[in-house]
């Protein structure tokens, strides 16, 4: 239909120039009649020939009506007013030249105007255009998620092609397609589910053109089929708000991409303080029972009442070490963001980690071997007494009181190595590889109802190598297990 | 017999701490809040405080700096903020001690004894002689004894010593002792410290990764034990 009405169009455009181009000419010629009666020569009959084919070009467009004018304007000043009258024929030869000289002039005039009119449109044209592009540019800029960048660019590319176009939003992931189309009315976008397999059947009889979204969603633009054959000048519009598109959906993406993250971050540090806010809370009541326990114990004459408040007692402590290792865990959870590490004496950390370990168990005798020199290696001193005074009470746990315990302490090239051996029951073949996974409890102690120290082991392993260190087990082959780990003497960085 | 102030707003801690304390002879006032703990430091002979950093009216690093501002009487921290930064700023506004939730009552009479038998000493000037264990420490004389030998001490290695052992049982923050013998502070000095302690571990202790008697608080300084 558009069609049609386009080449009637054109017809009526062809028509409309020509009687443009013929009017001026017969117009031109009765005034010439007319002043021939009151006595004008010749010369003036010509400039005025030249003059309509001037008026004729400037008010049609292209070069050729500028032609027709000016053949015909030689053709009249022939036929009405050179000798013979009314004929095209000519006595004087010397009208010859003057006809070549008319046609000439008028000619170069005609073209010359024609060019004028025409680089006066391209202009009009160029800044129109880039008008759109820079309207385009603003409303795209403004979107804030994909349907949004689709609506938008719909009604635009409908008003810059003055043509009600549709677009597809398809995600395959989840297999939703949506039809955005321009409501006739109020030009708003109405969105609709579709089948996802209509689509494809759809865009092949139209001009369609995809833009790749993300590798799961698609952007359908799609056009009448005649635009296929549209304009240099449109398609190069076409493509530069195509290009807007695309750096729109980017920017979009980006700004997805940023907020998931920070929401992430968010998540995580809600869930670390959370975590620490219960291990903190729970210190005041771990430090009450304790405490009660702890002067029962002392105070109370009757044996099995002491058993039972000792019970209490070393329960307390054992939840104690796990609200420590709880926030020692938060804190290198923390700590990818902020912990420092600082240069620490190793016999100082050594120290400390023993004498917080035998605080809780002061019977114990430990061995230690520690190099003459002092060893300076970039830690964080508390997360690394942490390691020590679990991989401490670990062997406490699983030695009894006359078997030996030994730490050492030696440097191989860029590696200070800490060992905690000890020559208790040892660790069984199945349980190495899964040690130091968190929450896992050796079947072994779950049974006999002891607790583990699961949980202990893992934050063992994620502090060491947050060190950038690693952590070993092995039984010994004597009897007993041994741990070891290394940091590094230099800091990397 | 002492006079106690425990501040503290939990009152089973409040409780378990006063029954300790009047177990061993003393006597104990108990408060839940700073504002009151002020009138009665004010008006009350007190012998020590008990304080929880975790008040319900004021900070308690505020209220150990008030408390100096007029009385040096001492104070041990009882807390279950476990952060080095805070006890450092505990120990620098001037708490004697710190001990972090859950402790054990054992170890908290043995810091309360610690503290008051140097803050006596200290109120004789004239104690110029320390005997702990082995060692023999003579200030007027500059001369240290282990085991009847005399240990040779460089200068500072020697102030640094006698600054231990003339607070000992008490922590003295790396801040602290930098101020107290370079006059001075800054972060990265404290590096230096650590090789000037690790040397003089070296010339008293047996094993220096087992120390008698210079015990290290990791990320906060150091105290002379005395017992």
């Amino acid at each position: 239909m558009k069609k049609c009405k386009d080449q009637s169009y054109n017809i009526r455009f062809y028509i409309l120039q020509i009687s443009i181009t013929l009017g001026l000419n017969i117009l031109t010629t009765l005034l010439l009649l007319l002043l021939q009666h009151f006595g004008f020569t010749e010369v003036n009959i010509v400039v005025l020939y030249i003059l309509s084919v001037l008026i004729t070009s400037r008010y049609t467009k292209g070069y050729i009506y500028g032609i027709i004018a000016s053949i015909l304007s030689m053709l009249t000043f022939n036929f009405f007013f050179t000798e013979p009258i009314f004929t095209f024929k000519v006595y004087d030869n010397s009208y010859i030249f003057t006809f070549m000289v008319m046609l000439l002039s008028s000619f170069f005039t005609s073209t010359l105007a024609s060019k004028l009119i025409y680089s006066k449109d391209l202009a009009s044209e160029r800044e129109k255009q880039s008008h759109t592009l820079y309207q385009i540019a603003s409303s795209l800029a403004k979107t804030s998620d994909i349907q949004e960048i689709a609506n938008v660019s719909i009604q635009l590319l409908s008003n810059l092609f003055e043509y009600n176009i549709f677009g597809f939003l398809t995600n395959s992931r989840d297999g939703n397609a949506l039809m955005l189309e321009i409501d006739t009315e109020d030009s708003n976008i109405i969105t609709k589910n579709i089948d996802f397999n209509i689509i494809h059947s759809t865009i092949s009889n139209y001009f369609t053109i995809p833009i790749k979204l993300s590798d799961t969603e698609m952007f359908y633009l799609c056009f009448p089929k005649e635009f296929e054959g549209m304009s240099d000048l449109n398609k190069f519009l076409l493509n530069s708000i195509i290009m807007q598109i695309y750096s729109s959906v980017e920017r979009v993406y980006l700004i997805r991409e940023k907020e998931a993250a920070k929401s992430e971050t968010e998540r995580e540090r809600f869930k670390n303080n959370l975590l620490r806010a219960i291990s903190h809370d729970l210190r005041t009541p771990l430090a009450r029972i304790r405490g009660a326990a702890e002067i029962l114990s002392h105070n109370l004459d009757e044996n099995s009442y002491k058993q039972l408040v000792s019970g209490i007692y070393e329960d307390s402590t054992w939840l104690t070490r796990l609200v420590e290792n709880i926030l020692g865990l938060t804190r290198i959870q923390e700590g990818s963001l902020s912990l420092s590490l600082q240069l620490e004496a190793v016999e100082e950390i050594i120290s400390e980690a023993i004498h917080r370990s035998t605080k809780y168990f002061p019977d114990r005798l430990i061995k230690i071997t520690v190099p003459d020199e002092v060893l300076f290696v970039p830690m964080d001193g508390k997360l690394i007494v942490q390691v020590l005074i679990n991989l401490i009470s670990n062997a406490i746990e699983h030695t009894t009181e006359d078997e030996d315990i030994t730490i050492s302490v030696w440097q191989e090239s860029d590696r200070v190595w800490f060992e905690v051996s000890d020559k208790g029951t040892g660790i069984r073949d199945l349980e190495l590889p899964r040690i130091f996974d968190m929450f896992y409890v050796s079947n072994k102690s779950r049974t006999d109802g002891k607790q583990g120290m699961g949980l202990g082991l893992a934050i063992c392993k994620a502090i060491v190598n947050y060190h950038d260190g690693e952590i070993y087990a092995t039984n010994n082959k004597d009897g007993g297990a041994t741990f070891r780990f290394y940091l590094k003497k230099q800091e990397d960085k | 017999m002492e006079l106690f102030l425990i501040v503290e707003d939990d009152r089973q801690i409040r409780n378990f701490i006063n029954f300790s304390l009047e177990s061993q002879g003393h006597k104990c006032i108990e408060v839940s809040t700073g504002c009151d703990a002020l009138k009665i430091i004010q008006n009350k002979e007190i012998s020590a405080i008990i304080l929880d950093l975790g008040l319900p009216d004021v900070d308690g690093i505020d209220l150990i700096k008030q408390v100096r501002n007029f009385s040096d009487i001492p104070i041990i921290v009882v807390s279950a903020r476990d952060q080095d930064n805070e006890k450092v700023e505990a120990l620098d506004a001037g708490a004697d001690d710190y001990l972090t939730k859950p402790f054990s009552i054992k170890e908290f009479l043995a810091r309360i004894r610690v503290l008051f038998r140097h803050y006596n000493t200290n109120k004789d000037l004239f104690t110029s002689n320390f005997k702990i264990g082995d060692l023999e420490i003579d200030l007027e004389k500059h001369k240290v004894q282990k085991k009847g030998k005399d240990i040779h001490f460089t200068p500072i290695e020697y102030d640094i010593l006698k600054l231990l052992v003339k607070n000992s049982g008490k922590v003295l923050t790396h801040k602290f002792i930098l101020k107290k013998i370079w006059g001075s502070y800054l972060e990265s000095d404290t590096q230096t410290l650590r090789v000037f302690m690790a040397n003089i571990r070296r010339k008293l202790e047996v094993n220096p990764a087992k120390p008698r008697y210079i015990i290290t608080e990791v990320g906060v300084g150091y105290r002379f034990a005395d017992e």
